[in-house]
């Protein structure tokens, strides 16, 4: 507590640069400072990642929908993609395919089970699939409710310190209390400037996972509509 | 996912390394606030209060402007003229060197009977004028011109007006039993007075308690023991009031030796105490 006092007291000429600002805090605003930072970076990381993830999937879901609906057959269909299921809808097709010819290929006497499992193992994927899809959105949740709060922490330190410095040099003069009020308000500003970003891309990448589970699922009805189809037909 | 991170590494190096340079160091620059001169003025300059004393020698009135110093004096000194030797009659003609409007009605009046006069075959024109008028010390006073009596009147002037602008507080009122400052501050006469006041048991129960202000004059030793016998010095209409004022009298007498500064003892030396019974029982 002392070396926080002596450390606005010894600096009357206080700087606003950034460096100056964070160079004069006390280290529990620095540490805040640091982690917001850090959240700040993680933040957009995940965003940048996220973005690219989507438009890919989207791209990707789209290509397979027109390849899936053109007529191609399905067993071509299932031979390319099968070494390498590189999207959620493939993977959903892929997962679907197999146990269907598993179950042909082992010469099963019944085929009764057999749209059940599909449906199932369609289930599976498709929980699979948007898990990977929102994976670390909730980071970007955290970060938006958390990182106003942890900046607001850094800001009553730096009261405290201002509020330290006043009881110190029994002035209240700005240049006593300018350092400490300063590096508060930067410190909720950081917060601020990591949890606006997080909470609007969160927002945004929850909508756009929705959308993407919901199209798998419509994906997965009519396939396993299809497939059942077959089914009744082979019997 | 690396490559999201290291796009937002860079991205947040960028931004940082602009707040930088675009925050650049700028100190607080906080100019000393102006201080407000503030001026301890001693009670005393506010609370100099003299009390007046009709019996005490009057002195030289001091507090008049320099105008109306100028007209008093003059007029002694125009009555001095006569006495002086009329050598310089005949050069009475310039007009415009005569400095009083005073004398110039006076001269008018009589000049219409001295011409009607003019047509006897008497003197000269120039002697006529003299003639009629009847105040011999007036007339001189006109004739005469002399040029060192008006310097000595402007210089008169200078005096008077540099002693009426003298501070009026050095001069004594009027009737002042002493006219010099330091005084007595309103806290020390009313240390006195309580100290005397102390010892006071004004007649409780008579009427009229505002007839009953006594004042005493009191006359102090420098060990703050009286020095004569205090002196009644207002006089009341009221049946108590000999009563009243001989308790003040003994009052002071009996409380002594009085605790007042030593430094101040030649103002405090002769005073007037006032003993009011309302300031004792709060009427």
């Amino acid at each position: 507590m002392n070396e926080v006092a002596q450390g606005a007291l010894e600096l009357p000429a206080a700087q606003v640069s950034l460096w100056g600002l964070f160079w004069q805090a006390h280290f529990v605003v620095k540490a805040v400072m640091i982690g917001l930072v850090v959240a700040s970076v993680w933040v957009w990381a995940i965003v940048i990642d996220k973005t690219i993830l989507f438009a890919r999937t989207r791209r990707q879901m789209d290509r397979f929908e027109q390849a899936f609906w053109s007529g191609e057959s399905l067993e071509d269909l299932y031979r390319t993609l099968s070494a390498r299921p590189n999207h959620s809808m493939a993977a959903l097709f892929v997962a679907a395919m197999r146990e269907w010819k598993r179950t042909y290929e082992g010469g099963a006497r019944s085929l009764m089970g057999l749209t059940q499992r599909i449906e199932k193992v369609m289930n599976v994927t498709i929980a699979r699939e948007v898990e990977r899809l929102e994976r670390r959105l909730l980071v970007l949740a955290t970060v938006g409710s958390a990182g106003p709060f942890i900046g607001l922490f850094g800001t009553v330190w730096g009261i405290m310190t201002s509020f330290q410095a006043i009881a110190a040099s029994k002035s209240t003069s700005l240049a006593v209390v300018a350092p400490g009020i300063a590096e508060a308000l930067f410190a909720t500003a950081m917060g601020l400037v990591a949890a606006i970003p997080a909470t609007i891309f969160y927002n945004k990448f929850a909508n756009e996972v929705n959308k993407q589970a919901q199209r798998l699922e419509s994906f997965a009805d009519e396939f396993s509509a299809i497939l059942s189809r077959q089914v009744d037909e082979k019997m | 996912m690396r490559a999201g991170v290291a796009i937002s590494s860079i991205g947040h190096a960028v931004v940082l390394g602009w707040g930088l340079i675009a925050f650049a160091p700028a100190a607080f620059d906080t100019p000393p606030a102006e201080s407000m001169p503030v001026d301890l003025v001693p009670i005393t300059d506010l609370t100099q209060l003299q009390a007046g004393n009709k019996d005490a020698p009057k002195k030289e009135q001091a507090k008049q402007t320099g105008e109306k110093k100028e007209e008093v004096k003059r007029a002694p000194e125009e009555e001095k003229k006569p006495k002086q030797p009329e050598v310089k009659q005949a050069a009475a003609p310039p007009p415009e060197a005569k400095p009083e409007p005073k004398p110039e009605p006076k001269k008018e009046e009589p000049k219409p009977e001295p011409k009607k006069e003019a047509t006897a075959p008497l003197p000269p024109k120039r002697e006529a004028p003299p003639k009629p008028k009847t105040p011999p010390a007036a007339k001189t006073k006109q004739r005469e011109f002399n040029p060192d009596q008006i310097a000595a009147l402007l210089d008169r002037r200078q005096p008077n007006m540099a002693r009426a602008s003298e501070a009026p507080s050095q001069s004594g009122a009027f009737g002042a039993s002493t006219g010099n400052a330091p005084r007595l501050t309103q806290s020390e006469i009313d240390a006195l007075r309580a100290q005397s006041q102390a010892c006071w048991n004004p007649p409780v129960g008579a009427a009229d308690a505002q007839d009953l202000i006594v004042r005493v004059r009191v006359q102090f030793r420098t060990d703050g023991t009286l020095s004569a016998d205090p002196q009644l010095v207002n006089r009341g209409s009221s049946p108590y009031f000999q009563v009243a004022a001989e308790s003040a009298m003994r009052a002071v007498r009996r409380c002594q030796p009085y605790t007042l500064p030593a430094a101040k003892y030649e103002i405090w030396r002769d005073v007037e105490v006032t003993f009011d019974p309302r300031d004792m029982f709060g009427g």
